[in-house]
């Protein structure tokens, strides 16, 4: 067998946003791991949260469940959310689902909103 | 894995059944990739097999519980294209309760615009084909 492995790792800092970095696969079974840690940085106060997921190998439907259920707590308690995803596979169906604009898709951490 | 062997011109069926567990999602992607590959595909176009099949075989994890429900993904290689068919106990086209979070067919159609779901027994079966760039 060969299972989907996820880490997540941060906050760092980059200006005003707070990155959580994520590696490895987004599906059904690391789904919950991905909620979770999301729901701890929210928890913890990060009102201007980006998910980093350039070192996401892959990343289907599961994942984009995820990210909105995650903006729509941050952008509730007027927070700012953003997605930092190269080209690659998480490009691929964030494009196809056309949630680009809603999860404020940036190609790096400097493309990030700076106010 | 193939269930009819490949001809000469590398036509042939492969079959693999999953137990419907999450933990085999990425095997179902490993499995769907390799066929994509060995049928022509690029980098590019093995990605979006993978994500076509996990997509179908995701809700029929979800619907399945702690019965010993089964998933079966054939490929059909065939002269020109790739047909994939993943059947499942769960249902690709029903929406989430997030109006925002397209469904796993919904991603399947954007990927195949000619993808179809249809009941299958007591299951469903999702439909798309792959045309390897030449």
């Amino acid at each position: 067998m060969s299972s989907a492995a996820l880490t997540m790792s941060g906050p760092q800092e980059s200006g005003t946003w707070s990155v959580v970095a994520v590696q490895g696969e987004v599906d059904l079974s690391t789904a919950p791991q991905f909620r979770e840690g999301l729901g701890k940085a929210i928890e913890h106060g990060m009102r201007s949260l980006a998910v980093d997921l350039r070192e996401v190998t892959f990343m289907d439907s599961m994942g984009l469940g995820v990210l909105v259920g995650a903006r729509r707590h941050v952008m509730e308690s007027g927070g700012r959310f953003a997605v930092i995803c190269g080209e690659g596979p998480c490009q691929r169906v964030i494009e196809i689902s056309g949630l680009s604009d809603l999860l404020g898709v940036v190609k790096d951490d400097a493309s990030l909103p700076s106010d | 894995m193939p269930v009819s062997p490949a001809t000469e011109q590398g036509t042939g069926l492969c079959r693999l059944e999953l137990a419907a567990d999450a933990s085999w999602l990425a095997t179902a992607r490993l499995f769907s990739g390799a066929v994509a590959r060995s049928a022509g595909c690029d980098a590019a176009a093995v990605e979006d097999v993978k994500l076509a099949v996990s997509e179908a075989c995701t809700p029929g994890i979800q619907d399945s519980g702690s019965s010993q429900a089964a998933l079966t993904i054939d490929a059909e290689i065939r002269e020109d294209d790739v047909r994939f068919v993943v059947t499942s106990p769960g249902r690709p086209g029903l929406r989430f309760d997030d109006v925002d979070v397209p469904s796993h067919l919904d991603v399947i159609s954007g990927l195949y615009p000619g993808a179809r779901e249809e009941p299958s027994g007591d299951a469903w079966a999702v439909t798309f084909t792959v045309r390897p760039e030449r």
